[in-house]
């Protein structure tokens, strides 16, 4: 039981990576949106092989379902091009990715140390709807509400920043992809 | 319950005139405005006089709202009199109320009347606050207040490069200084747990005397120096004195010469307690002063300037005051700080007094050439006050200078022996280069050339000075045409010249029989009933005394005859002498090249680092960058060399994450070591 | 757990300020013609001085709120009242900024408040969770105000920058976050202080333990936000392209709301560990200071000396935090901590102070700017400030006010601030870090007298348009001004007040 959740956990993590460099590395948007929904869908299952029934349905609701087809739409609608090759940042090669790996090994040893002989806890109820109900609405309820506001705030900015200045009206449809486009991130 | 004396009238009559010309000034007329000014600095003196008769003779304290309390740092807007505060008080009022009436006529012409007069309220102010704060934070707090007047002072009225530079390096060198002067407030009061006078003296006298550099006392007092050698323009920070003679004249010689650049022997002097305790770094201030008196007397023999002479000249005085608190003898430095301030401001006023009748021209030798027949003829009063100012500044018997300057050197003479009385045989020849340059001035200004003097004085290699060339024309930015006739100058300016004349001349007989540093002496010992008037070790005789006055005396005399000789019977010695020694001639001439010196180790390294290193990678790489948009590749810097910073959206989160690696690193390496 | 209604008046200022943002949007949408922004603005000042008013009275109510999510200590209270005054002030500032440049103004005002609710959560949160949400909130309103100018290229492109470089630094914060919650169990700060405290209890923490890492990845974050070095590269581009009184806000408000998360987050969560986070202040103080300080000495962009400057200043505050890591102020477990528990170490009330004086001294520096930038903020360098104590004298003399006060002159806000800082550094013995900040006051004054010097010294170049008056943001800069000098020359009520 466990070998076989070890080697769905490899499969599909070593996807989650390989969608996510894709889509660094990928030029044409509509690529890197793809390779973003194969990173949605990889990490939804990762979340069921812990045993977290409920969030991998919402990721893929919600992530892979909704928000991507939103981007894909966007891409489509606005026949964005390519971007054409551009000059390396050498600096940010030589000091940033170094950096980065560095910090990667760093974690991962910890993480090797420390949880090296740790179980995965498969099915924990603490992830089930009931309990996440429990903790959103109660425990969580102000956080909660105060993302109603994050996200007034974001539908305000893109009211603002899309908002033609001549008219400056506001309810039309882009402002509702440009709030997506912010969860998004 | 002692008598309220009411002292904070003294600095609050300032700065009513200081906020009263700030927000009428507009509107008022010139009259008004200087009124206000003049009458806002008399009154101050009314309340200084009212408050020296009133007062007891015991230290005073005048406790006001606490300034600032946070966990065991208390400070309060206390002031404090004793004997050394209220004569600097007496000092600061009356020069500072002379130089304000004399202000009304130099600066009758000038644009910002109002705004000068307030600034000049504020300077008062700040210097008031200074000398009566009954804590160093305070002190400190004035300390940086009559900088910061000095500065806008020195660059308001004269909209040049020149004065503005001016302006920033003397407030730069100040702030050098004024980091040691912080950093020894912060051992105060990690030492005594206050920063008040009373209690940091208490404490500090029970402390043994250490010996050597190490102890906490003697690194206190070297802090104190630093900020001391800053304020004061001693060596090595007296770089901005000079430059900062290109402000108005009478700021000159209120701030530059008779009262904030005093403020350093004041603070030594106030924290006597603390160098009474460190022979170490007494000996330090000993040196320093002896070394900044001869030093920047033998600058002022060879400057043409009339107002770089009395700077130099200033900087000179003030190493000899530096000398008398460098053995410990506080009265006598409080004493010469005393006739100083009543000479130099004197020194001068009469040279705004000659300036303005020169319109404008400050080298001494084209005033002679613009003045046919010697510029006495036309201005008698300048002449004469100038005479008796030079007379008390050379250490001529009977004038008040002398009387300081014999006293100090009889002191450091006492007070040293073997080779330390090397410090004292610079002393005496810095006194004969004094009375030399002095007289020079003196001459060179107001008598008419003898016959065969070189038109422009001796210059073997020919060229004009930079200093002199730049002043000469435009010191006074009215400027009248330059073929007018010199005259004297109004009854508002020699009035106050008549009055500093007086006290320049007698203010040496208030220490008759030692009268004065008997008043002063409490101050300086921490304990009402020690007795800190130090008396004279045995080998000082009385017949050693008078050899000592007798030796003061003839070096002050030979000054002035070798100037007589070479400026006015024998005009070509000195171009010859000049002649026969251009490399020292030039070194001389040329200060030193310390200010080239300063640039090139200081200023320079500075200026590439923040050129090159952050203009041209950070900034020029961030324009060009976005100009090529976002996420737009490498800069190509102008040389192609420069390529570690870009200025792109992803070299700056390449930083954050060699930052974040940085962090991780380190805190990694706690946890998996 | 049902809440009741004491829970609701412990964000009574976040409640008022949602329901203000959300009415300026809505009247805005409602309202025609030249009344528009003006009701706006009169709306936001409005739900600046209720929530002002809700937040002081919060001090008759301390205490925990929805089950330990928010806590109302003198900390929350104080900044609450600090966000809001300057939340108020620049509504003032702005009024007429946004009416002369012809920007759509409801969104800026319902923005600001906004941003405002997210920076309330920041200062009372006692929960990461929360903490989060909160510093996204004030962020994303953020990025959209630095955008405000949007014709300008140099405006959109901050916003962009700030958006990524922001986006990955949450992300480091958030990694932290989780790190945290893996090591101890909770995202509650008191409880993972208090799991923390008891691991240290019992011999240190075990081998690989995650909660070092945590530290300096949230540290990465927060860092990021306070713009401390060497996260601070965002900020000369940011502070430059952002509108010059957007910049103010920012850089004060968001700033000081920032740093109470570090606060908490160090000295509450992690305060068993001080002496290793102690290195990460202590490096980042010193690197924040020098590059600030000479990063801004050739700047010929006020603005962008300013960022530099505000890079240095977040320096001499981090000063404090390794005066706090040297001194962990004596045993009060978080979880019971009296009210004032918090302000009970050395260095707290210093960074408090410090965070006062500065929000006021700097916002006033950048409104003057934006009054100077006149129109479309096309004269921000240094040469368009030549000779403004010829053309504006009462401008000229409030910009002196706050330079002077930025490099910290006695009489002044800043001195007081410095100093106290200064001396709680001597105090810890931290004397070479005390040096190192004494240094950088030194070459700090080159470049703000520069500015003095120009104003004063220096005949105006060429002919610039006159600036109009503007009855607002005079009195939004006195405010300033006032409180500049206030604590510069009587602070007692307020030392007395957190000394308390």
């Amino acid at each position: 039981m466990l070998n076989l959740q070890l080697i769905l956990f490899l499969i599909f993590g070593a996807l989650a990576v390989a969608g996510g460099i894709n889509m660094l590395r990928s030029r044409s948007p509509i690529y890197g949106a793809l390779s973003l929904i194969l990173v949605m869908g990889a990490l939804a299952v990762l979340y069921l092989l812990l045993g977290a029934e409920f969030i991998a349905f919402v990721q893929i609701l919600v992530y892979a379902g909704a928000i991507m087809v939103l981007f894909v739409f966007v891409i489509m609608l606005l026949n964005a091009q390519p971007l054409p090759p551009h000059e390396r940042a050498r600096f940010a090669r030589r000091l940033g990715l170094p950096a980065i790996f560095i910090l990667l090994g760093i974690l991962a040893a910890a993480f090797a140390l420390r949880y090296s002989r740790a179980r995965l806890a498969a099915g924990s109820p603490m992830f089930h709807v009931r309990s996440i109900g429990q903790a959103l609405f109660h425990q969580g309820l102000l956080p909660f509400e105060a993302t109603s506001v994050l996200f007034l705030v974001g539908i305000a900015g893109a009211v603002l920043l899309a908002a033609r200045p001549e008219t400056q009206s506001s309810g039309t449809d882009t402002p509702a992809v440009k709030a997506a486009d912010r969860s998004g991130l | 319950m002692p008598i309220n004396l009411h002292l904070w009238l003294v600095p609050g009559l300032c700065l009513a005139g200081f906020l009263l010309n700030l927000v009428f000034g507009r509107l008022w007329g010139k009259s008004i405005a200087g009124a206000v000014g003049v009458g806002f600095s008399g009154l101050a003196l009314l309340a200084a006089l009212w408050v020296a008769h009133r007062w007891s003779g015991a230290p005073y304290i005048e406790p006001h709202a606490t300034w600032f309390l946070a966990g065991p740092l208390r400070v309060s807007f206390g002031l404090f009199l004793d004997p050394l505060s209220l004569l600097m008080m007496l000092i600061v009022t009356g020069v500072g109320f002379l130089i304000h009436l004399y202000s009304l006529g130099y600066m009758s012409e000038e644009g910002g009347f109002y705004r000068y007069f307030s600034l000049l309220n504020l300077f008062l102010f700040f210097m008031l606050t200074l000398v009566l704060a009954g804590n160093y934070l305070l002190l400190f707090a004035g300390w940086e207040g009559v900088g910061f007047a000095s500065y806008i002072l020195i660059g308001f009225f004269f909209r040049r490069d020149a004065a503005a530079r001016a302006g920033i390096k003397a407030f730069v060198v100040n702030r050098i200084g004024d980091f040691g002067f912080l950093l020894g407030l912060f051992l105060i009061f990690a030492r005594f747990g206050s920063f008040n006078y009373q209690t940091v003296f208490a404490r500090a006298a029970t402390l043994p005397v250490e010996s050597g550099w190490h102890g906490p006392l003697t690194v206190i007092a070297l802090l104190l120096l630093v900020g001391a050698l800053g304020k004061s323009a001693q060596l090595p920070l007296y770089i901005w004195l000079p430059d900062a003679m290109e402000g108005p004249t009478p700021v000159s010689a209120l701030i530059h010469a008779a009262t904030m650049v005093t403020a350093g022997v004041y603070m030594i002097a106030r924290s006597a307690v603390i160098y009474d305790h460190s022979p170490a770094a007494r000996s330090l201030v000993l040196a320093i002063g002896a070394l900044t008196a001869i030093f920047a007397a033998s600058i002022g023999v060879l400057q043409r300037d009339i107002k770089r002479i009395l700077a130099y000249s200033t900087i000179s005085q003030i190493g000899y005051m530096f000398m008398a608190c460098g053995v410990a003898a506080y009265g006598a430095g409080v004493f010469h700080l005393m006739t100083h301030a009543f000479f130099k401001a004197l020194l001068f006023l009469g040279a705004g007094s000659v300036i303005h009748a020169m319109h404008g021209e400050q080298d001494i030798f084209r005033i002679r050439s613009l003045a046919p027949g010697g510029l006495k003829r036309y201005a008698p009063i300048t002449f004469w006050t100038f005479v008796i100012a030079t007379c008390a500044i050379s250490g001529i018997p009977g004038f008040s200078g002398y009387f300081s300057k014999d006293l100090i050197l009889e002191r450091v003479f006492a007070a040293t022996s073997g080779a330390g009385r090397i410090w004292w045989a610079l002393g005496l020849v810095a006194a004969f280069l004094t009375a030399f340059y002095m007289f020079r001035a003196l001459f060179v200004t107001f008598f008419p050339a003898p016959a065969g003097a070189p038109e422009s004085a001796a210059h073997p290699t020919g060229q004009e000075p930079a200093g002199a060339a730049a002043a000469g024309g435009h010191g006074n930015p009215e400027n009248a045409p330059r073929h007018a006739l010199p005259h004297e100058s109004p009854a508002v300016m020699t009035i106050p010249l008549l009055g500093l004349a007086v006290l320049a001349a007698l203010g040496g007989y208030l220490n008759w029989g030692d009268r004065l540093l008997h008043f002063l002496a409490p101050a300086f010992s921490p304990t009402p009933n020690a007795v800190a008037y130090r008396p004279l070790p045995p080998f000082l005789t009385a017949g050693v005394q008078h050899a000592l006055m007798a030796l003061t005396i003839a070096v002050a005399l030979g000054g002035l005859l070798l100037a007589w000789v070479l400026y006015r019977r024998r005009p070509r010695a000195a171009a010859q002498w000049a002649e026969a020694v251009p490399g020292l001639y030039r070194l001389v001439f040329n200060k030193y090249w310390v200010d080239e010196f300063f640039d090139a180790v200081l200023i320079t390294p500075l200026r590439a680092i923040s050129h090159w290193v952050l203009w041209r990678g950070v900034d020029d790489g961030l324009i060009a960058g976005s100009l090529r948009g976002i996420g737009g590749g490498l800069l190509k810097t102008s040389d192609g060399l420069r390529r570690q910073i870009s200025g792109s959206l992803r070299s700056y989160a390449a930083w954050i994450a060699a930052g974040a690696c940085a962090a991780v690193i380190y805190m990694g390496w706690l946890t998996l070591r | 757990m049902p809440t009741s209604l004491m829970d609701y008046l412990r964000i009574l200022p976040e409640i008022i300020l949602t329901v203000f943002g959300a009415l300026i949007l809505l009247v805005e949408g409602a309202a025609r013609g030249g009344s528009r922004g003006r009701i706006a603005g009169a709306l936001a000042f409005i739900g600046s001085l209720l929530a002002l008013a809700a937040g002081i009275s919060l001090i008759r109510y301390p205490g925990t709120a929805f089950a330990g999510m928010v806590r109302v200590d003198s900390v929350s209270i104080y900044f609450h009242i600090l966000i809001l005054a300057t939340v108020a002030v620049v509504t003032l500032l702005a009024m007429d900024f946004l009416r002369t440049d012809g920007h759509p103004r409801g969104e800026f005002y319902a923005l600001l408040l906004f941003a405002a609710v997210g920076m309330g959560f920041m200062v009372s949160s006692d929960n990461l969770i929360l903490t989060f949400i909160g510093l996204e909130i004030s962020s994303i309103s953020s990025y959209v105000l630095c955008a405000y100018r949007r014709h300008a290229p140099k405006s959109t492109e901050a916003a962009l920058k700030y958006l990524l470089l922001g986006s990955f630094a949450t992300a480091f914060f958030l990694y932290g976050i989780t790190l945290l919650y893996g090591a101890s169990g909770s995202v509650s700060l008191p409880a993972i202080g208090q799991s923390l405290a008891g691991k240290m209890a019992a011999g240190g923490l075990a081998l690989g333990s995650l909660i070092p890492l945590a530290a300096a990845l949230i540290f990465v974050g927060l860092g990021f936000k306070v713009s401390a070095a060497p996260f601070q590269v965002w900020t000369p581009d940011v502070y430059e392209g952002a509108p010059a009184l957007v910049t103010g806000f920012i850089s004060t408000a968001a700033k000081a709301a920032a740093f109470v998360i570090l606060l908490r987050v160090f000295y509450v969560a992690l305060r068993g560990y001080s002496q290793q986070w102690f290195w990460l202040m202590w490096v980042a103080a010193i690197l924040s200071m020098t590059l600030g300080n000479i990063g801004a000495l050739r700047q010929t962009s006020l603005k962008r000396m300013l960022a530099y400057s505000s890079v240095a200043q977040a320096g001499y505050i981090l000063v404090a935090f390794a005066v706090i890591a040297q001194n962990p102020a004596p045993r009060v477990l978080p979880g019971h901590a009296p009210v004032s528990g918090i302000l009970a170490g050395p260095g707290v009330g210093a960074i408090l102070f410090y965070l006062t004086v500065y929000t006021a001294m700097n916002l006033g520096a950048f409104a003057v700017i934006a009054r100077v930038a006149n129109r479309g903020e096309r004269f921000t360098s240094l040469s368009d400030f030549a000779g403004l104590g010829k053309r504006h004298p009462g401008l000229a003399l409030a910009m002196t006010l706050f330079l002077l006060s930025l490099l910290g002159v006695p009489f002044t806000g800043g001195f007081l601030a410095k100093l106290y800082i200064f001396q709680s550094a001597f105090q810890a013995h931290l004397i070479g870090l005390a040096i190192v900040a004494l240094v950088n006051t030194v070459i700090a004054a080159w470049y703000y007298l520069r500015v003095v010097v120009y104003m004063y010294m220096r005949p105006p170049e060429g002919e610039l348009p006159p600036i109009a008056s503007s009855p607002a943001w005079t009195l939004g800069a006195a405010c300033c001004a006032v409180v500049v000098l206030w604590l510069g020359i009587l602070p007692g009520h307020l030392l007395h007040w957190l000394a308390k």
